[in-house]
């Protein structure tokens, strides 16, 4: 039995860990180490434990915080925790019967008996619980629950997980509300979820304070989705890969009225993401509503498909490890009022000249995780796209975490406005395509302000056609004062392998894993 | 004699060691209050709550034209904590810092509620500063744990912030008697560039056009929506009120959030509700000239007046200073008996 328990363990002192170790390899439990906070988080989400051995003093994040983290995140959120402190705690969410608080000296053979009981407790809140119903989606399909909970009228949460994928439908009057899958919700989420052939259920009764999110009714609603899935399990030889690069051959503003909302969507979508999937995961319409409408645009000529430099396209499928992504969460943490706030940071831009930002924003577009922000005047070219501020686009880390860039003007006697807004701020990009002295002094003051709240991580870009020259770039140094540990690179706007390189060496320096030394001036 | 008198006055003196000069049950000295803040920490650690001091500190007597003698200081320090002590709750408590300041421990107080018990101080000892002895008080607070870790690091914040609210334009312009379109037009009207505020030009030929407001506003509203957790407070005044304007479908948007919207324009006094924001309709035709945006939350504070001078020129003023911006939300909400919150 000790076996199948895997225990990680966050403590400070070496002669805890020997101590520990020597009780767990006697009693033939399997463990894993942390010396720190952020460690130990990374190691319980990358492995889910069995039991959490946290000393409360623990570096970086401390036990406590650690246990707030994990206990509020549902994928964690069952591993029980055993505190070790040298006197007692009050430890907000601590649950009596499955966390275990221990004041030291402790006796060993209690300690083990402790963690049985505790096994047994938290083993039990999973088999019995407040849930009325579970089982397993390959003995009951996920369209046979939810007819039952609407012939019986019920209300609550039907939490579905498989593998790491994990799904909730929100049920009231045993009609459906919404549903979420990963990032998605609504009808494209539901019918991505009835596609689950395995992976387990569980329905939670409680009270929805959430308002309507699926207006059709369900049973036409399950109907309309078995046929969707019908369709497209049949025409899947039919439709476009999800690697394919497509483009339009029309201009979007100018399209005629009259046709189908997932039209007018699907071709807005196409000009911030090219790649077939990446249109599919960000269309609010379903995955067969899209695929067709893609085929379809691709059979009457509107949509092309794009040839694309083997060279140009990111192998890559993350933009930062998770360990970098936890590094990053902890900077945001550490400049926000209040832990449980923190869920975004900021790349501020300085650019040059206006277009450059929407340059960049079209050149990122093709970073894993990375979603430009369609609403925004830069992204999308308005008639003042040149003067404009906010957010151009995100990055997704884990969690609910996000790096945002944000874009700001460059006009004159604009200090207040970067340093309100300057908050939570974590790198500065400046983009730059000329050496005009008035620019300089206006990037120079730029720089300076949003530096003088705090000091981050800056990287220069030279958005032009060319590389500058030497001449031109000592000029920039100067007028900008280019200090040692920021990089100047030199980026076409076509070279998406790049942008990823440096927006991916930019999110390093921020995580603090490699603070750059060396300026690189192309790479 | 007058030697002997003198040093009496020095010796008698010593109020951070002896709080029983003053002559009231509820105000501690010193050592003590420093120790029920060390305590205050803890608890507060433990308990994953936010407490707040607040420093009253008396900076001069007659409109700054004296420096407070002890015995004057001592005389008014009586009267200002026996009114302190009327105003503050129960649980709050009242020592001395030092021999011209007063230190308020004030358990289980956010950043926004430690600012109204500001507010209600300050309104409680407005007496003090119009008639004799004419006053010149300085509050300032931190909050555990935004602004600091410690007891002694959260009074250190809190000093600070006295020579930053000193510094500030709000009492260098001693906008403390002005109201508000006077402080507006006061701030507008002047040219001026330092680090936290300063004036510009929109519209016309200038760096920026006249769609920066409404962006401005659009990308504040974004931050709200980014943060809806966090604590604030935003007025928009957006002259006209229109149903079409593209903020309005912006505010339609918003989902349930913890900065409290409101949209400022003119029109038949009456308040309307745009999804979790509210539009204020005032009847002053002030409103028609000047755009204005007023952001206040835990982390920030920005605030713009945009007045129109010529055509599609605009001559604004900006600050992220957030004892004005905090200002002038009072002012606002004062001005048109608007209910005080924060």
């Amino acid at each position: 039995m000790g076996k199948e328990k895997k225990i990680l363990l966050a403590l400070k002192s070496q002669e805890d860990f020997t101590e520990f170790i020597g009780f767990l390899e006697r009693a033939k439990y399997p463990y894993t180490m942390a010396t720190n906070g952020a460690k130990a988080m990374e190691l319980a989400l990358d492995e889910l434990p069995s039991l959490v051995i946290v000393d409360c003093q623990l570096p970086l994040i401390e036990g406590s915080h650690l246990f707030r983290i994990l206990r509020n995140n549902p994928y964690t959120s069952g591993v029980p925790f055993l505190f070790i402190s040298n006197r007692p705690l009050y430890i907000k969410g601590f649950n009596v019967g499955v966390d275990i608080f221990v004041t030291r000296p402790f006796l060993w053979e209690e300690l083990h008996e402790q963690i049985k009981r505790s096994f047994a407790c938290s083993a039990n809140a999973r088999k019995m619980g407040d849930k009325e119903i579970q089982g397993k989606l390959s003995r009951v399909p996920l369209v046979d629950i939810l007819q039952m909970l609407h012939m019986n009228k019920n209300e609550g949460e039907l939490n579905l997980t498989k593998g790491d994928l994990y799904g909730a439908v929100y049920v009231k009057d045993g009609e459906i509300y919404n549903a979420v899958c990963g990032k998605v919700e609504r009808e494209k989420a539901l019918f991505r979820l009835l596609t689950w052939k395995d992976g387990v259920f569980e329905f939670r009764p409680l009270r929805l304070g959430l308002g309507r999110k699926v207006k059709a009714r369900t049973n036409h609603l399950l109907m309309e989705a078995m046929r969707q899935l019908d369709e497209l399990e049949n025409s899947r030889d039919k439709f476009p890969s999800i690697d394919l690069r497509i483009g339009t051959n029309v201009d979007t503003n100018a399209l005629p009225t009259g046709l189908k909302p997932v039209m007018y969507e699907v071709l807005k979508l196409v000009e911030y993401y090219p790649r077939v999937g990446d249109v599919i995961e960000h269309c609010s319409f379903t995955d067969y509503e899209v695929y067709s409408t893609i085929a379809k645009l691709l059979d009457r000529d509107i949509l092309k498909e794009l040839e694309i430099e083997a060279d140009k396209i990111i192998d890559s499928t993350q933009t930062v490890t998770p360990a970098q992504a936890i590094k990053i969460k902890e900077k945001v943490i550490s400049n926000w009022s209040e832990m449980m706030l923190a869920d975004y940071g900021k790349v501020l831009i300085l650019s040059s000249s206006p277009d450059l930002a929407k340059t960049l924003a079209h050149t990122l577009k093709f970073i894993p995780d990375f979603s430009l922000n369609s609403k925004s005047p830069i992204v999308s070219g308005g008639a003042e796209s040149s003067r404009v501020i906010g957010e151009i686009g995100s990055i997704k880390l884990y969690g609910n975490m996000e790096v945002t860039l944000f874009s700001t003007p460059l006009a004159a006697r604009m200090g207040p406005f970067l340093r309100a807004f300057s908050t939570n701020i974590l790198g500065l990009i400046i983009l730059w395509d000329s050496t005009d002295a008035q620019l300089l002094s206006r990037l120079k003051a730029g720089k300076d302000v949003i530096l003088s709240k705090r000091r981050v991580p800056v990287v220069h870009i030279n958005l032009g056609a060319t590389e500058p020259e030497s001449q031109v770039l000592d000029e920039y140094c100067k007028g900008l004062g280019v200090k040692k540990e920021e990089n100047i690179y030199s980026l076409s706007s076509s070279d998406n392998k790049m942008a990823f390189e440096i927006f991916q060496r930019l999110l390093l320096d921020i995580s603090g894993e490699r603070f750059v030394t060396s300026r690189v001036h192309s790479l | 004699m007058a030697q002997a008198k003198n040093n009496a006055e020095k010796t008698d003196f010593s109020l951070t060691a002896d709080s029983s000069k003053i002559g009231d049950a509820r105000l501690y000295d010193s050592y003590f209050i420093n120790e029920y803040g060390r305590l205050e920490t803890l608890r507060s650690e433990r308990y994953g709550s936010s407490f707040s001091v607040i420093v009253i500190h008396v900076e001069s007597f007659y409109h700054g034209k004296k420096i407070p003698s002890r015995k004057g200081l001592l005389e008014f320090l009586k009267i200002l904590v026996r009114t302190t002590n009327k105003v503050i709750r129960g649980c709050d408590i009242t020592g001395i810092l030092e021999d011209k300041r007063v230190i308020l421990i004030l358990p289980h107080t956010a950043y926004f509620d430690s600012l109204i018990a500001i507010r209600k101080l300050a309104r409680a000892l407005e007496f003090c500063t119009k008639t004799e002895p004419y006053a010149t008080i300085i509050y300032s607070q931190a909050t555990y744990p935004k602004d600091a870790n410690g007891y002694g690091e959260l009074v250190a914040v809190a000093t600070r912030r006295i020579q930053e609210r000193m510094d500030s334009l709000l009492e260098r312009l001693d906008f403390r008697g002005k109201l508000f379109w006077e402080m507006a037009a006061a701030l507008t009207g002047n040219e001026l560039e330092e680090k936290d505020y300063s004036t510009f030009y929109i519209g016309a030929d200038h760096d920026l056009p006249n769609s920066f407001i409404e962006t401005l506003n659009t990308t504040i509203l974004q931050e709200v929506v980014r943060n809806h957790r966090s604590r604030g407070i935003l007025y928009m005044g957006i002259k006209k009120y229109s149903e079409d304007l593209p903020i309005i479908s912006s505010l339609h948007s918003i989902n349930k959030t913890n900065t409290k919207i409101s949209i400022v324009g003119q029109g038949e006094d009456k308040k309307k509700q745009i999804g979790s924001a509210t539009a204020l309709l005032l009847s002053d035709n002030r409103l028609l000239n000047t755009y204005f945006t007023l952001f206040l939350n835990e982390d920030t504070a920005y605030g713009i007046f945009c007045n129109e001078s010529w055509g599609d020129a605009h001559s604004c003023f900006h600050t992220s200073d957030p004892y004005i911006v905090e200002a002038l939300i009072e002012k606002f909400q004062q001005d048109y008996s608007l209910q005080e919150m924060l």
